[in-house]
């Protein structure tokens, strides 16, 4: 996979702005394989989340010269396998974590598998 | 075609329960009336095949059996319960310890917890807390499409079944 997460994305962004706006760029991403004529960034987020997000689309498609829904379905799964990597590893940077922890909460779920 | 008395709405297993352990058993869903669109007619269902709860139950389960590692559908649901994390770290109804588990939770996660669930919804109890998607949100202008941004667990059943 040789796909790039977009420069706006990568400059001194809060975490909190920085997994909202990951998420709508995503979407955006999303709704490309879903066949949408013309995907926009939704207008449910903040207004400077909207903007970044907006801008960070613009990147992906300057960088492959095409517009998101032209894209090939499979670098369209890049990017979000990317973006969802990259948000992951940033929120872990900033929060930090607890590997077994986790673990050992899993486990418990699994257990419980109260779904009912 | 008069209101359907039921909403559906596929999400996954690990979704469900770190809502029902981490957020008061409130789960953010996106649901429509049609559980598979293609037994209805061009003229009554206005959710495309992509929208559907059935397939997209089914194509779930399917990345999950052939253990697919980097299945989009999973890493977007991977994305979106960090999204919904940290919305609720920002509200407040989670602390920085439980933001700190969620994350280690969805990095620790094996495919088999993003197993699909059908949630099964009645119209009559979850239309005060219903809203319409933003247009730009949803697959076809008319397509029936809703998001309860909380319902609360005791409103909707839960289904799992083998495909």
């Amino acid at each position: 996979m040789s796909v790039e997460v977009p420069p706006s994305l990568r400059q001194g962004v809060d975490k909190e702005t920085l997994i909202d706006t990951s998420y709508f760029v995503i979407r955006v991403l999303r709704n490309a394989t879903r066949g949408y004529q013309n995907p926009l960034v939704s207008s449910e987020p903040s207004p400077d989340v909207r903007v970044l997000a907006e801008q960070a689309t613009r990147e992906i498609e300057a960088h492959e010269g095409m517009p998101i829904q032209d894209l090939p379905r499979g670098l369209i799964d890049d990017y979000i396998v990317r973006l969802e990597e990259f948000t992951r590893e940033t929120y872990q940077h900033a929060v930090g974590q607890d590997p077994e922890r986790a673990a050992s909460i899993l486990s418990e779920m699994r257990s419980s598998e109260s779904t009912g | 075609m008069g209101k359907l008395p039921i909403l559906y709405s596929t999400n996954t297993w690990l979704a469900y329960m770190i809502a029902q352990r981490y957020y008061g058993g409130e789960h953010y869903v996106w649901c429509t009336p049609f559980f598979d669109p293609r037994r209805y007619g061009d003229r009554d269902a206005a959710v495309p095949p992509t929208s559907s709860p059935f397939e997209v139950y089914c194509s779930l389960a399917e990345e999950v059996k052939r253990r697919d590692r980097h299945s989009k559908k999973i890493e977007e649901n991977r994305a979106g319960i960090l999204r919904g994390a940290n919305a609720k770290k920002q509200s407040g109804v989670i602390d920085q310890e439980q933001e700190k588990d969620i994350v280690s939770i969805v990095d620790q996660a094996e495919l088999a917890d993003f197993r699909p669930l059908m949630y099964v919804i009645p119209y009559s109890v979850a239309m005060d807390l219903m809203r319409e998607p933003p247009l730009e949100d949803k697959a076809h202008p008319l397509s029936a499409e809703y998001v309860i941004d909380q319902l609360p667990r005791e409103l909707f059943d839960v289904i799992e079944f083998g495909v």
